[in-house]
């Protein structure tokens, strides 16, 4: 059983490093979820599979020890939360850019709408692209709220 | 303010105290999250910070006579509910985490980029800081790993917010990274409970000195040394320091790189020190390596750059590498000197990063060859100065009475041990402390030195902006005044630090640890991990 769950673990987090590293944002992503799912199978594996202890108190024991299932549980909303975030940043790059590649990262690529290998950066949601500081006076969105 | 504190019968202090600069920046946090006009705002940032402050100096003080004050999440003891314990290094992290936030918060507020207040930079800084202070406080290896989220989350919302495009492009490959790194920490996590059985701290070290020295629990602990590395940027894992740093705004550019190195360093210190210091000889011997060719790194990437915050940016790398050296020699005194040097890179960078950022708002370039600015603005000349020689470690400064203390616990040990790697690290940190001056003498020449072009404008920085770098320096420059006071506390947390068992006995109690009687639950693990 624990073996086949190394092999199981082995084949996710190797998929999710092979997807990491290549040049696609949307993969990369996926590499990163891949391999959460491996280490997740992981803490499950370390923990003990004995497949025969109930994890209920109501059934006779012995029980499961409930913490590395708690410990996967807060590893899975965190990870959860990241993927979003992730995502979150992947798509604005998109947006700014118009490439899902990671020359969408490219300094040039953007300012270049007519690219024949991408879109034009989306008009509705170009970066400000503006100075971290501005001049007091100068309002920075003209009509926007000092 | 007495602390609430308690004893209980078994000797552990319990104290809200520990809590307190975590719920504080959370609280504020959240306030600054809700709709409110800019000065109520500003007043929850700065009040915010400056209430973490108080209580961690409060921390400070309690924990000053060898204490550990321990907060038991709702009521749980150690080591069956997630404890928040400081000792004196805890403490002392948290203070210097709380001094860094406050000057950042004061430059953010003095910056007022309305877009990014807009986008709740005050209330992602507050959470940042809670993070951070959840890093040094906590007690539980797993709550580390959380509390590395809660302060990198903050940290990918503040890197990417204002979606530039460099910031946009820095801030992916930082949280790639930094997720790899996570799901390393969590395996780590798992694999350790798998081994040991908890993730207490304390407990994790009283079982691993039963254990005596074990291959597998050194071979799960450099795993939690690789991951540490990462978020700590030491060599072949710190490759995305140098371009993320410089593509945030000054104010939480300041946070990060004055900070958030120094959390992978702490946790450093804490698995190495207190939990796992068994077997001490390979981890200690690969941060000895590690630490000596990060700090060459750092210095001959300072040299290659011509950007303010680049420049500086590798010198934040070069100083983690002189904390892994410290910690790579291990002998008591070299751990007294890399608490020590904690608090001058912490202050110095600080205080770097805040006049880089008014440097460039008056040259209006983040390029260091402005020319002239000596004339315009002598006080932060000045200040920079100064700077400079504490991080390159020349005689008036802190910087100089640390490093020279680590180099000299290299020199005992390598003439004890005979070890060539000790004798390598220890040329690495003179040869490097060399380049890094040259690369911070070529700013002066470039920014300060010579003769300002006239067409260039001078752009006036208002004092609010100025003021926080003028105060950062004063406190780089209190810490070659207060030197002696700092090398005498970092002794006291020396020796706290290389007798796990004070530790230990303050967060577990005299007694043994008694597991109730489990419904058998354990025996079938133990079965499993034979």
């Amino acid at each position: 059983m624990a073996s086949l769950f190394a092999l199981i673990i082995g084949v996710l987090v190797g998929c999710g490093v092979f997807l990491l590293l290549s040049r696609s944002i949307v993969r990369v992503v996926l590499g990163l979820a891949f391999i959460g799912y491996g280490v997740n199978l992981a803490i499950l594996t370390v923990a003990g599979l004995d497949g025969k202890s109930p994890p209920l108190l109501t059934l006779p024991g012995p029980y499961v020890d409930p913490l590395p299932q708690a410990l996967i549980l807060t590893a899975i909303v965190i990870g959860f939360a990241t993927t979003a975030l992730l995502l979150t940043v992947a798509l604005r790059a998109y947006q700014v850019a118009g490439h899902h590649d990671v020359e969408a990262f490219g300094d040039s690529l953007a300012r270049d709408p007519d690219a024949s290998d991408g879109l034009g950066a989306d008009p509705e949601h170009q970066s400000p692209d503006q100075p971290d500081w501005e001049d007091d006076h100068a309002p920075l969105v003209p009509g926007g709220r000092a | 303010m007495s602390g609430e504190v308690t004893t209980t019968a078994a000797g552990v202090v319990t104290s809200w105290l520990p809590l307190a600069p975590i719920l504080t920046p959370l609280g504020l946090g959240l306030l600054a999250l809700a709709p409110l006009r800019r000065p109520f705002r500003v007043a929850a940032l700065l009040g915010g910070m400056g209430l973490t402050l108080l209580f961690a100096l409060l921390l400070l003080s309690r924990t000053g006579d060898g204490t550990v004050l321990v907060s038991a999440l709702g009521g749980w003891a150690a080591p069956f509910g997630i404890v928040m314990a400081a000792d004196r290094l805890g403490a002392y992290m948290s203070v210097l985490g709380a001094v860094s936030g406050l000057f950042a918060a004061g430059f953010m507020v003095a910056e007022h980029d309305r877009v990014r207040e807009r986008h709740h930079a005050f209330a992602l800084l507050l959470l940042l800081m809670t993070g951070v202070q959840l890093s040094f406080l906590t007690g539980d290896l797993f709550n580390l790993f959380v509390a590395f989220e809660v302060m990198l989350v903050a940290s990918y919302a503040l890197a990417v917010l204002g979606s530039s495009r460099e910031q946009l492009r820095e801030g992916f490959r930082y949280i790639v990274m930094n997720l790899t790194a996570s799901a390393l920490l969590v395996l780590a996590c798992g694999l350790t409970y798998g081994v040991l059985g908890t993730l207490n701290f304390a407990h994790l070290a009283q079982r691993s000195a039963e254990l005596g020295p074990n291959a597998t629990v050194t071979a799960v602990s450099v795993l939690l040394l690789i991951v540490f590395a990462a978020k700590g940027a030491l060599f072949p894992l710190g490759f995305w320091l140098p371009g993320t740093y410089p593509a945030l705004p000054t104010a939480s550019g300041t946070f990060f790189a004055a900070v958030l190195t120094k959390v992978g360093v702490y946790a450093l210190v804490r698995v190495f020190v207190t939990v796992f210091p068994q077997d001490p000889a390979l981890p200690q011997s690969l941060l000895l390596g590690l630490g000596a060719v990060t700090m060459l790194y750092g210095a001959l990437g300072a040299v290659s750059q011509r950007e303010w915050r680049r420049i500086l940016s590798f010198t934040v790398v070069g100083s983690v590498g002189y904390l892994a050296f410290g910690l790579g020699i291990g002998t008591p005194e070299a751990l007294r000197a890399t608490v020590a040097y904690l608090a001058v890179s912490v202050l110095v960078t600080l205080a770097l990063f805040l006049i880089a950022g008014v440097a460039e708002r008056a040259s209006g370039t983040r390029n260091v060859k402005a020319r002239g600015f000596l004339e315009f603005m002598p006080l932060l000349a000045a200040c920079f100065l100064l700077c400079a020689l504490t991080v390159a470690g020349l005689p008036p400064s802190g910087g100089f009475i640390a490093k020279f203390a680590l180099v000299r616990a290299g020199l005992a040990q390598a003439t004890a041990q005979g070890s060539p790697l000790v004798v390598v690290a220890v040329v690495s940190a003179l040869l490097s402390s060399l380049v890094t001056l040259y690369a911070l003498l070529s700013v002066w020449r470039g920014f300060f030195w010579g003769k300002h072009p006239r067409e260039e404008p001078v752009r006036r920085v208002p004092l609010a902006q100025r003021l926080p770098a003028y105060l950062a320096s004063a406190l780089v420059a209190g810490l070659s005044l207060g030197a002696g006071p700092l090398l005498a506390f970092s002794g006291a947390v020396a020796r706290e630090l290389s007798e796990p068992g004070r530790y230990i006995r303050g967060v577990l109690g005299t007694g043994p640890v008694v597991i109730p009687a489990p419904p058998a639950g354990d025996d079938v693990q133990k079965k499993e991990h034979k």
